[in-house]
């Protein structure tokens, strides 16, 4: 074996060690068959730790910068014994030194080694030398985009191509969309110097996790690029994460989108989530739904479990407009959307106890639900 | 009848990579060599696929590098044939082909993938992100407990939904599907299934949707020794091709390569014992079976005199009891249910292959002959008997019960015939 990580040398804090091996740990798989997946890399050099990890589908690099590096290095280490080691410390700064791949970490009081393996068996991260820049959005903005998007991405594993969101650019025009084809979400935003031409892929669900906890800085340029099969999200100078893609085809979604809807119900927000929640505590798996009576500015939320009782809710519509009607939700659905909307007002707009409804938030966000049938 | 004795003599080659795996022992120590990172059965198979040469196969690797050159490639293949012969190797060395995108139609009609270059290196290092060996074996680094406790015995669906098709673990968690994402390195992505007639008939099911609608530049790879018991609706999906044993030339070829510095006597014995199996002689010298031999052999000839071989039983259960804990003791996340079945199925091989070398022979009576036939039979009986999970002793006792039964008066026989 090399014994070119020999040399690994510097003082961390540690604080930010444990944060930064926590964000790592999110790509680390708990097991796997090859050890080297379930490592963490450290790479010291030019003043900067930089945390690597991949379970060969999410590659992710972490920069911390506040490190004093003695001696420039490698090293490949167990992500969870690492991680748990440096938590459990109590020390303002670890001290963490390399010998023959194992690592000696150092506290004021303890003194804890841990076997390595070779860094040149780890497998790989982003290669942003090759990745083509496709288009830049802020990182608060792309984590708004996220939020109302991701909630709505398929669980069910037996549609593929609906199992991640589609990013759509067009032009400066970026959307997201996903769905599980039972309700659909879609968020509109603009991004900026985007590259020619049209772009659209789809990017698998533990990415869009993972990418959330890292825009936490609203104000950060987050760099998207395309490297073949995969895309690149360069946040700031901060981290680099690089993810395969859903292969597959995602449906028509605006063909989904209805039109020419003729009924109109405006709620305060937090008033219908409440109404809601208390009609769903007598729901159960035989009745998920909830019955939906709008008639001119009043909705009765009507529930019924067998066995157990039933429910009847009023809610105030602020504003309703067309012929009453009837209709059958699942709460979850609907409190899915609530929960993640900033406006104070929704609006849900309807067609008929078949047809799906529309909730439209600003002018960026939709929702699109599918009613279900009610009982007799 | 056939089919018995070929079930018997199933899993007997080197377990490449988690033998070897399992030798790895913890070094406790400032001065510990650091331990290989990547999958130790992926590093065992990407070194044998492409650091040597292919031995035989001639008519599947042509098969293979014609519709590799030819850019006719069919999505999903059955590499079917006996235990050992060499499938797992050229199915990597099909992958390493398949997955590096810079292969070109004369590495396809060469049948011969770069050995430079990232994909060549990943491979060796056992982390290749787009090439995944689906073994039983897997069971035990799954994410999911419950398979983790299973005893490696099949191919359980929960291990398809990890490494290919996704979905729902019994613990209620979702699974993305690796078969649905884009490759990792540009090439294309393929997925082998080691003995895939373990697949139980869920986990076939559930195979059926992604053979059916493949993604994109996506391969599969279903390696059995018994592809009759693949459903037909597999099957159907796949193009088959069929694997045989080397020719006796064909392993003396491979033994002056892989059998180096070995006893001679223990070197011919191991030859005899695999029957065209680089995989079986590789496992009788590494797992020293001419040793188990020798202490078998002087009961099985008084059970071919027709006399009583009294401890045989006990003899063939010790060897795979002490086979079984050792497996257990150098990788604990071995099974030992699995461990004693391959020690059984080593022992019914060495039977099996006693049988078929008498039945060669030209000095027997047709009484004889007939009696040695009939071995087959029952050392599959005493395997049926384990699979339903009957004692091991009992069905080892069952067995040296049935012999004799079948060898009941062969002295008589050789007698008059004297």
């Amino acid at each position: 074996m090399t014994t070119t990580t020999d040399g690994l040398h510097l003082i961390c804090n540690r604080p930010a060690l444990v944060e930064a091996l926590a964000m790592v740990s999110a790509v680390v798989p708990s097991r796997s068959p090859a050890p080297v997946h379930m490592c963490v890399k450290l790479e010291a050099s030019n003043g900067t730790l930089t945390l690597k990890a991949t379970d060969a589908e999410i590659g992710l690099d972490l920069h911390l910068p506040s490190v004093e590096i003695k001696s420039e290095g490698e090293a490949l280490l167990p992500a969870e014994k690492f991680s748990q080691i440096v938590r459990a410390m109590d020390d303002a700064t670890v001290k963490l030194e390399l010998h023959r791949h194992a690592a000696t970490l150092q506290g004021a009081h303890s003194t804890f080694k841990i076997f390595g393996h070779d860094p040149a068996e780890f497998p790989g991260t982003a290669d942003t030398t090759t990745a083509v820049p496709d288009f830049q959005i802020n990182a608060g903005q792309l984590r708004r985009m996220i939020v109302r998007s991701s909630f709505a991405v398929a669980t069910d594993n037996t549609r593929y191509a609906i199992v991640g969101v589609l990013f759509e650019r067009k032009g400066r025009r970026l959307r997201l969309v996903a769905t599980d084809g039972r309700r659909m979400a879609m968020v509109k935003g603009d991004c900026a110097s985007p590259a020619d031409g049209d772009a659209h892929f789809i990017v698998p669900a533990k990415t869009m996790g993972v990418l959330n906890r890292l825009l936490d800085d609203p104000e950060t340029t987050v760099r998207v690029s395309r490297d073949g099969n995969r895309v690149v999200f360069e946040v700031g100078d901060s981290a680099t994460l690089v993810t395969s893609l859903v292969d597959g085809n995602f449906p028509p979604f605006e063909e989904v989108i209805p039109k020419d809807l003729d009924r109109r119900a405006t709620f305060d927000s937090s008033e219908l989530a409440g109404a809601i929640k208390r009609a769903a505590l007598l729901t159960n798996e035989e009745s998920r739904s909830i019955k939906f009576s709008f008639e001119s500015t009043t909705l009765t939320l009507q529930s019924h479990a067998a066995d157990m009782g039933e429910a009847e809710i009023i809610v105030h519509a602020s504003a309703f407009e067309g012929e009453p009607m009837v209709v059958g939700f699942m709460p979850a659905f609907l409190l899915d959307v609530l929960r993640i909307v900033e406006s104070t007002e929704i609006t849900l707009e309807m067609k008929s106890s078949k047809s799906p409804c529309l909730i439209k938030v600003g002018a960026d966000f939709l929702y699109v639900l599918m009613p279900t049938a009610l009982g007799s | 009848m056939a089919k018995r004795v070929s079930k018997s003599m199933s899993g007997v080659k080197a377990g490449a990579g988690e033998s070897r795996a399992a030798a790895r022992g913890t070094q406790p120590g400032a001065d510990r060599e650091p331990q290989a990172g990547g999958d130790p059965a992926l590093i065992a198979r990407a070194r044998d696929a492409l650091d040597a040469s292919i031995i035989g196969h001639e008519r599947p690797i042509a098969a293979l590098a014609a519709a590799g050159a030819n850019g006719t490639m069919h999505h999903a293949w059955i590499f079917h044939g006996p235990s050992g012969v060499g499938k797992c190797t050229v199915a990597m060395r099909f992958a390493a082909l398949l997955a590096d995108r810079a292969t070109t139609a004369d590495d396809w009609r060469s049948f011969t993938p770069r050995r430079n270059g990232d994909c060549a290196k990943f491979m060796r290092l056992g982390t290749h992100p787009d090439i995944r060996l689906i073994r039983k074996e897997l069971a035990a680094t799954s994410a999911d407990s419950a398979l983790r406790d299973r005893k490696q015995l099949n191919l359980p669906v929960g291990l398809l939904r990890e490494h290919i098709i996704g979905g729902t673990t019994s613990d209620g968690k979702h699974l993305d599907s690796p078969a649905f994402r884009t490759s990792w390195m540009g090439g294309g992505k393929v997925f082998i299934i080691d003995e895939a007639e373990l697949l139980d008939a869920e986990g076939q099911n559930a195979l059926l949707k992604v053979l059916e609608e493949p993604p994109p530049s996506t391969w599969f790879v279903l390696v059995a020794s018994h592809a009759d018991r693949l459903l037909p609706t597999i099957r159907s999906r796949c193009q088959i091709i069929g694997f045989s044993p080397l020719s006796d030339q064909q392993m003396s070829q491979w033994a002056e390569r892989g059998l180096t510095g070995v006893d001679p006597d223990e070197r011919a014995w191991a030859m005899r014992f695999a029957a065209g199996s680089p995989g079986a002689a590789r496992a009788a010298i590494d797992e020293r079976l001419h040793d188990w031999w020798k202490s078998l052999e002087p009961h099985v000839k008084r059970l071919a005199a027709g006399e009583f071989p009294g401890g045989a039983a006990e003899v063939m259960a010790d060897l795979v009891s002490d086979y079984a804990e050792a497996a257990v003791k150098r990788d604990t996340r071995a099974s030992k249910e699995a461990a004693n079945r391959r020690a059984l199925a080593i022992i019914l091989h060495m039977l099996a292959e006693e049988a078929r070398a008498a039945m060669r022979r030209t000095d027997l009576s047709r009484e004889d002959i007939a009696r040695w036939a009939s071995v087959p039979g029952v050392l599959a009986d005493a395997e049926d008997a384990v699979d339903s999970n009957v004692n091991l002793k009992h069905a080892l006792a069952y067995l040296v019960s049935q012999w004799m039964d079948v060898f009941d008066g062969v002295h008589q026989s050789q007698g008059a015939a004297a």
